[in-house]
């Protein structure tokens, strides 16, 4: 949410100096490593380009492998760390600056972006994300300094389709720079009051939760401790799937711009990146494979410590009729009270009871009303958290659009990752009943692909879970022209029990993408 | 054949081109006991790492492979009019180098870039109806310390003689977005860009000749075309296909393959749909024979007739093919570009064999020269 604030305002904020600016070891490896070519400025620690651009941790690291591969510069893995550290946090992106663009962070590719202009998505959208623009801010002079940049670097820019129809320098120049600058302007008052804004430590306990893709939802305490190294941190993590299994882990973790949390974790021995969005009450992101971003889940997390009790999720977030199973409670000041949990639901057993949590087992019986159950523990009431149901009136799988990608050693294959959610259509309410049970099955999308049999190459789903994995990659000898193990198809989710409840996503099975930069 | 034979032939041929509107039609009868004093068709085409080669499609056998230094790219070929010097783009598209066929001997190097200038051509190469002109477009960015600067492209007119460091004689500037160029016999040089240019490489007056993003077909959409190979020096003519869409949007939407041609031999130009556009074409010549009758190929090699707006003939490939150019009797089409085979097909697209290369040609033309 911007603030309009008056320009003249803006840009005399921040001429005023926001007091002594001291050398830290990225400016320090700016100077060594990145002033022979920009030219250290009037002002505290400015360099003629950088300076005058604000962009993420990600955004700040590819410009910088850009400077190595193409300038040849000589950087040092540690200066390099330093200085996106430091960039992204003297010129980075208030979290509301950010806000709209945290899928392309948290890499969830599969989704269908859409802009506020014309001719953007055209323009800009093609090769790779609009995204990734709209993930910096920059004057209009800058805006028109990355427009020569590409048509100075890759000159066929201007020569490929959607590009050839029309005058795409012109276009690029007068119409898109000018509208990058009044849009995402490098300076405006939400950078400014983030600057100013108290910091806080992510340092202490917390609770975290998501699903598994595959193995189910899953919670777990996390701590948190500074480590070596600004703003650095250690974690670890001990939980538990909602089946009782057990989920463990630790990891390293670093805050940028006072916010965007990175962390390399190992869960249950498997390597994952972390992203999380520090700024709000309950940060939240997503945790997933770097090779295969498809694989990955999105978790909420919130301090073990909170004034007020609630509960704050219920895992899974519905009961079926009739069936026995384990329901996870988390949140604050849980630990006393009596325990109910709506009608025709009764607690066989409780497993576990802490403050922050309850993990019982339940039974829902067979004429339980579908629609909320309203639960109370003690004296805390949820209302809308944990629904009831004995069939599913609608089934949706997202994403709508999966791409996956054939892989090899060097360039792994990426997922299809699909999930199908359940609702209870009501007179006047549509009631989420969350992941319900269902069935996965695959079929080609049209003519093309079963006349080529892309649904016998291009990989097997899982019926279970709704993991596609992608075959091997390479031109396939089976095939016409030895095509690759590419496809197009169609994924159905029906509801196990419910057949004839069922949606469809498409799946479009590529060849691997060579170049895998972290804001695609 | 010795080098003063050589010689000889090269002035006739000159001569012929020079006075004749129509191309050498080669009896392939005759070719095919050739003796030493015969004209014969060599098909000519660039392949990675750095190698041009010069083959014989009737031995189907390599004749000779010349070094070219510097790196691939694009490999877009223009020849002499004596057809006796390959002009190719090298060198990551910045330089244009040429080299005589019958030798190997590098005669002519040129490039844009230079004095912090980055200069790359997209496949924009003519040489003059007499030869002693080469004309090309260059792409140029000036390369600051901190930033890129794209600057407005030019055309630099080249003497062919110049030797091995040519410095343009005179340079103009070019529109935007320009590929291949054809020098046609009045002198005008014609450019394909946003519309069909006409240029007058003595002052760089230019003048819409066919209007293509500007024309005005209310009931056509704007037309688009991937124009990247330098063919057409067969039928003397520079041949631009594009895909349309007629009444866009509408019920009766219906899309069409079409072309926009400029007659080198008389300056003559024409813009017309030839046939349903039903699969992609990279590139397309025309048949020597009749003009009408074209040859397009990608993934399938096809035959489109625009007398009849019909597609003639298609068949799949065994891979894909960017490159299409004919012999000059029209009796046989050949394939290359894309990988590392040269397909030969008859008229009727009866496969007449491959030629396999050591590398890829990628993006190279596949040109017919004949010495
Ligand atoms: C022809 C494909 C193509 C098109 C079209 C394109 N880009 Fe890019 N863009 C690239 C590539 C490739 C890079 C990565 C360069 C590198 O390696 O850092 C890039 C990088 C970027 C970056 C990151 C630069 C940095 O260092 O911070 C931004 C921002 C960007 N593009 C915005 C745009 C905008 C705005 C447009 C439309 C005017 C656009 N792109 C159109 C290919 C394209
Ligand atoms: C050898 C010279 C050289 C060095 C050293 C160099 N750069 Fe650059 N930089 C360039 C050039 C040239 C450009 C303009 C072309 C481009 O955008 O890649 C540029 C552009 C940039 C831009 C603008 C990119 C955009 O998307 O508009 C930034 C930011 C930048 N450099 C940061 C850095 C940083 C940080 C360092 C040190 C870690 C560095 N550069 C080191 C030459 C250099």
């Amino acid at each position: 949410m911007r603030h309009a604030l008056p320009t003249g305002l803006c840009s005399l904020a921040l001429l005023l100096p926001t007091g002594a600016v001291l050398a830290s070891a990225g400016s320090e490896a700016i100077d060594r490593h990145c002033s022979a070519c920009h030219q250290a400025q009037s002002g505290p620690q400015s360099w003629s380009r950088i300076s005058a651009q604000r962009k993420t941790p990600e955004g700040w690291d590819m410009t910088i492998a850009r400077m190595q591969t193409m300038h040849g510069l000589e950087l040092p893995q540690e200066a390099r760390r330093d200085i996106v550290k430091f960039l992204a946090d003297t010129r980075g992106l208030a979290p509301e600056e950010s806000a709209s663009q945290r899928e392309l962070i948290e890499r969830r590719l599969n989704r269908i972006e859409s802009f506020d202009h014309p001719s953007y998505q055209e323009m800009c959208a093609r090769c790779h994300t609009g995204g990734r623009a709209q993930l910096q801010r920059r004057p209009q002079e800058e805006w028109e300094r990355l427009v020569h940049f590409h048509v100075g670097q890759f000159q066929t820019t201007e020569y490929q389709s959607m590009a050839r129809d029309r005058d795409w320098f012109d276009l690029a120049l007068n119409e898109i720079a000018p509208w990058l600058a009044e849009s995402q302007s490098l300076e405006n008052e939400a950078w400014e009051s983030w600057q100013q804004a108290e910091q806080t430590s992510p340092e202490g306990d917390w609770q975290l939760w998501g699903h598994w893709p595959g193995e189910g939802d899953f919670y777990a305490d996390v701590t948190i401790n500074t480590d070596e190294g600004e703003d650095a941190y250690s974690l670890s993590l001990d939980g538990a799937f909602t089946s009782g299994r057990p989920l463990s882990g630790e990891g390293q973790a670093i805050v940028y711009t006072g916010y965007e949390w990175r962390a390399n974790l190992n869960l249950n021995g498997r390597d994952l990146k972390q992203v999380l969005d520090l700024s709000g009450a309950h940060p939240s992101g997503r945790i997933f494979d770097d090779h295969d971003d498809a694989f990955g889940m999105m978790v909420e997390m919130v301090p073990h410590e909170a004034a007020e009790s609630a509960v704050l999720a219920s895992l899974p977030a519905s009961l079926k009729a009739g069936e026995r199973s384990r329901l996870v409670l988390l949140g604050h000041g849980l630990g006393e009270g009596e325990i109910s949990l709506g009608e025709g639901v009764t607690v066989r057993k409780v497993i576990e009871r802490s403050d922050m949590r309850l993990v019982l087992d339940v039974e829902a019986s067979n004429d339980l009303t579908p629609g909320w159950l309203a639960m109370q523990i003690g004296e805390i009431s949820a209302e809308r958290l944990l629904a009831g149901y004995r069939t599913v009136d609608r089934l949706e799988v997202s994403p709508t659009l999966g791409v996956a990608r054939i892989g090899n050693d060097k360039t792994p294959p990426v997922s299809g990752v699909f999930t199908a959610a359940g609702y209870l259509d009501g007179a006047d309410e549509t009631i989420p009943l969350g992941q319900v049970p269902v069935r996965w099955s695959v079929s080609p999308w049209d003519k093309i692909a079963e006349r080529d049999e892309d649904v016998r190459f291009a990989g097997i789903l899982d019926a279970a879970t709704g993991i596609f994995s992608p075959a091997g990659a390479g031109p396939n000898p089976l095939r016409q022209y030895n095509a690759n193990s590419v496809g197009n198809l169609r994924v159905t989710a029906s509801v196990v029990g419910q057949e004839a409840i069922q949606d469809e996503a498409q799946l479009i099975v590529t060849v691997q993408r060579w170049n895998n930069p972290p804001l695609r | 054949m010795n080098s003063s034979e050589i010689k000889l032939l090269n002035l006739t041929l000159m001569g012929l081109l020079a006075f004749a509107a129509q191309p050498l039609v080669v009896n392939a009868a005759v070719a095919d006991e050739a003796s030493a004093d015969e004209v014969r068709e060599y098909l000519v085409t660039m392949v990675r790492p750095n190698q041009l080669y010069v083959i014989d499609p009737e031995a189907q056998e390599v004749v000779r492979t010349c070094d070219v230094e510097g790196a691939f790219g694009s490999g877009t070929l223009q020849l002499s009019p004596d057809e006796r010097i390959a002009y190719v783009l090298h060198n990551r598209w910045e330089d244009v180098v040429g080299i005589d066929l019958t030798s190997c001997e590098e005669v002519f190097r040129a490039s844009g870039s230079g004095n912090s200038i980055r200069a790359k051509s997209i496949a924009s190469l003519a040489v003059s109806p007499d030869g002693s002109r080469l004309y090309s477009i260059w792409d140029r960015a000036r390369l600051g310390l901190d930033h890129y600067e794209v600057l407005e492209p030019q055309l630099a007119v080249y003497d062919t003689a110049a030797g091995l460091a040519a410095e343009p004689l005179a340079t103009f500037p070019a529109p935007r977005q320009v590929t291949t160029m054809g020098a046609a016999e009045d002198g005008n040089l014609y450019l394909a860009g946003a519309d069909i240019y006409r240029v007058d490489p003595e002052n760089g007056e230019t003048e819409i000749a066919i209007a293509n993003r500007n024309w005005d077909r209310p009931s056509f959409s704007p037309p688009d075309s991937l124009a990247m190979w330098s063919m057409g020096e067969v039928a003397n003519e520079f041949l631009r296909p594009y895909t349309v869409a007629e009444h866009p949007g509408e019920k009766n939407e219906a899309w069409h393959w079409g072309i926009s041609r400029v007659d080198l031999a008389t300056g003559e130009t024409e813009n017309k749909e030839i046939a349903p556009f039903e699969f992609i074409i990279f590139s397309m010549v025309s048949d020597p024979r009749e003009r009408d009758v074209f040859y397009g190929v990608y993934t399938q090699l096809s035959k489109l007739d625009a007398r009849t707006q019909e597609i003639v003939k298609v068949i799949d490939l065994d891979h894909t093919y960017y490159s299409v150019n004919t012999s000059y009797d029209g009796s046989r089409i050949y394939l290359g570009g894309a990988s590392s085979d040269i397909a030969i097909y008859d008229d009727d697209f009866n496969d007449l064999g491959r030629i396999r290369l050591p590398g890829d040609m990628s993006t190279a033309t596949l040109k017919v020269a004949r010495f």
